[in-house]
């Protein structure tokens, strides 16, 4: 995968947090950060606070991505649903991982900030020692 | 006694007329022959005239604004009440719903629900918010059911050939219907070495997105004396309930937004799900139809893909899912394709769907999500 996007990342660093909101009101914790309400319980202005999570978390699944409705974007890339250790859910890319290996699952890892040009995607996972696949290869 | 939201309709509600045209790849034909061939077609069916319909809504998501006029108008001048709606994939479905209501509420005794689509799709809200993504445009459908299929594979026990088979049965149905997008059976071997898309879905595992027509004429008891249509071949709705997404953590919120609407509206038709002979699912990818079955209450957790492989969802099994080929095979333009499944639902339930026909249909179920998340389910039955 990283060499598929060799050219198209423009890697800024290794994010120590990710960007999110969580309610003052009732705790709801959720990424990305968004300035309009609470979705739980509709709290807003102050009591929407802008926090930053920990980058730390689990791939729940992964998947490698053949095709892509825009053939602009570069394929194959491997794709992830991750739960941060602090409770939101959210879907990434996934770095360092080739997309030869089969899906992952429960693999720990973080999520780190990378932008894929033309993409909008922002973060990215990347696992932390070596992944097992959690079946055969696809 | 048609129930809408828990609520008793003042008026019983019926499907008194259905029509199609065909859904395929993206032509040259305009969206008013599309629409238009559909309306004219449940209109024939209904064996009632343009001039006694007294409302009309629109299913459309990728036409742009003002759909009906430049279609109707060419039906002849009645001046009636003409409303657009677009719900996403279940845009079709909010539109019958909308027919429904109209009648149940006694604003009218005849109302039309006529889907109509083309591509392209227009931009989606979400994209408009002002907040980025995570994961930009990476994760676009394919790739979140994707997702879910590994997780359903995972949590199943099962290989890949559990979501293939799911395509097979939708293939092997839409050989049988002329409306369909695709009308090939396909083997276990073809879809599963078909292109890749994301993870272990490949595109005969993936709706053909195309353009097409659907249009459903529901009338009140009184509509049907008064217009002399075939009581016979009427349909009933016994409820309709739509819901939209809450918070459900690592959950599908498909399925777990199908569960609650589909509940509500079996709740209100008093029906058991082990006692509906017919449902249609909003399978645009394999995975969706094994978790809909299990949200519905057809099988248990986990247990859909094995009970699909026996043969129990087949036509002719203990309860046909998809019999029109699904939105795997019947296809999926968007706006027809809420209103093409309750068509197929009352075809099924007349016992006028030939071929496909599943024996013994009397109670039926139609199911859509669309992108937001929004889910519609309407159940009928034979009167």
């Amino acid at each position: 995968m990283d060499q598929n996007r060799t050219g198209m990342r423009d890697a800024i660093g290794t994010a120590g947090s990710v960007e999110g909101s969580k309610c003052r009101q009732c705790g709801f914790a959720q990424v990305p950060r968004q300035p309009f309400g609470c979705q739980r319980c509709g709290a807003r202005g102050d009591d929407l606070a802008a926090a930053d999570f920990s980058a730390h978390g689990t791939l729940l699944q992964s998947v490698v991505v053949h095709l892509h409705p825009d053939r602009a974007i570069r394929t194959p890339y491997a794709v992830g649903t991750v739960l941060l250790d602090d409770g939101p859910v959210l879907r990434v890319p996934l770095s360092g991982v080739s997309v030869t290996r089969g899906p992952l699952s429960g693999v720990r890892g973080r999520i780190v900030a990378d932008q894929v040009e033309g993409t909008g995607a922002q973060y990215a996972f990347e696992p932390i020692g070596t992944p097992h696949a959690s079946t055969e290869g696809e | 006694m048609t129930r809408i939201d828990g609520v008793d309709g003042a008026t019983d509600v019926y499907v008194v007329g259905i029509g199609w045209h065909r859904y395929q790849r993206e032509s040259e034909t305009s969206f008013v022959d599309l629409g238009n061939t559909a309306v004219r077609a449940a209109l024939a069916d209904a064996g009632v005239d343009w001039t006694v319909v007294q409302s009309a809504y629109i299913g459309t998501a990728r036409l742009g604004m003002a759909v009906g006029r430049p279609m109707l108008r060419h039906l002849g001048v009645t001046g009636i009440p003409m409303t657009q709606v677009e719900n996403a994939s279940a845009s079709g479905s909010s539109a019958f719903r909308l027919a429904v209501k109209d009648v149940a509420a006694g604003y009218a005794d005849l109302a039309l629900a006529v889907g109509v689509d083309k591509p392209p799709s227009g931009p989606r809200a979400e994209d408009r918010t002002g907040v980025r993504s995570p994961a930009g445009n990476l994760v676009f459908p394919a790739a979140h059911y994707g997702l879910l299929s590994e997780e359903y594979l995972r949590g199943s026990g099962t290989g890949p050939e559990a979501l293939a088979h799911v395509a097979v049965k939708n293939h092997r149905n839409g050989s049988l219907n002329p409306h369909a997008h695709r009308q090939r059976e396909r083997t276990l071997e073809e879809v599963l070495e078909d292109r890749p898309i994301a993870g272990p879905l490949t595109r005969l595992q993936c709706t053909p997105i195309g353009e097409g027509g659907a249009a459903v004429i529901v009338a009140s008891g009184r509509g049907i004396r008064e217009l002399g249509i075939d009581e016979g071949r009427a349909v009933r709705v016994l409820s309709s309930a739509q819901r939209s997404e809450e918070l459900y953590g690592t959950k599908s919120f498909d399925a777990e937004l199908t569960r609650a609407t589909a509940a509500q509206a079996l709740g209100d038709a008093r029906i058991a799900p082990d006692l509906l002979d017919i449902v249609e699912v909003h399978d645009a990818f394999a995975v969706e139809e094994l978790q809909y079955i299990e949200a519905i209450g057809l099988s248990g957790e986990h247990r859909a893909a094995a009970d699909l492989m026996a043969g129990e969802f087949n036509i002719g099994g203990r309860v046909s899912v998809s019999p029109s080929g699904g939105l795997l095979a019947m296809g999926h333009p968007v706006g027809p394709t809420g209103i093409g499944q309750v068509a197929e639902v009352t075809l099924q339930l007349r016992g006028e769907a030939g071929p496909r026909q599943h024996g013994g249909a009397r109670t039926g179920l139609a199911h859509m999500v669309g992108v937001g998340a929004v889910c519609v389910v309407h159940v009928l039955a034979r009167s």
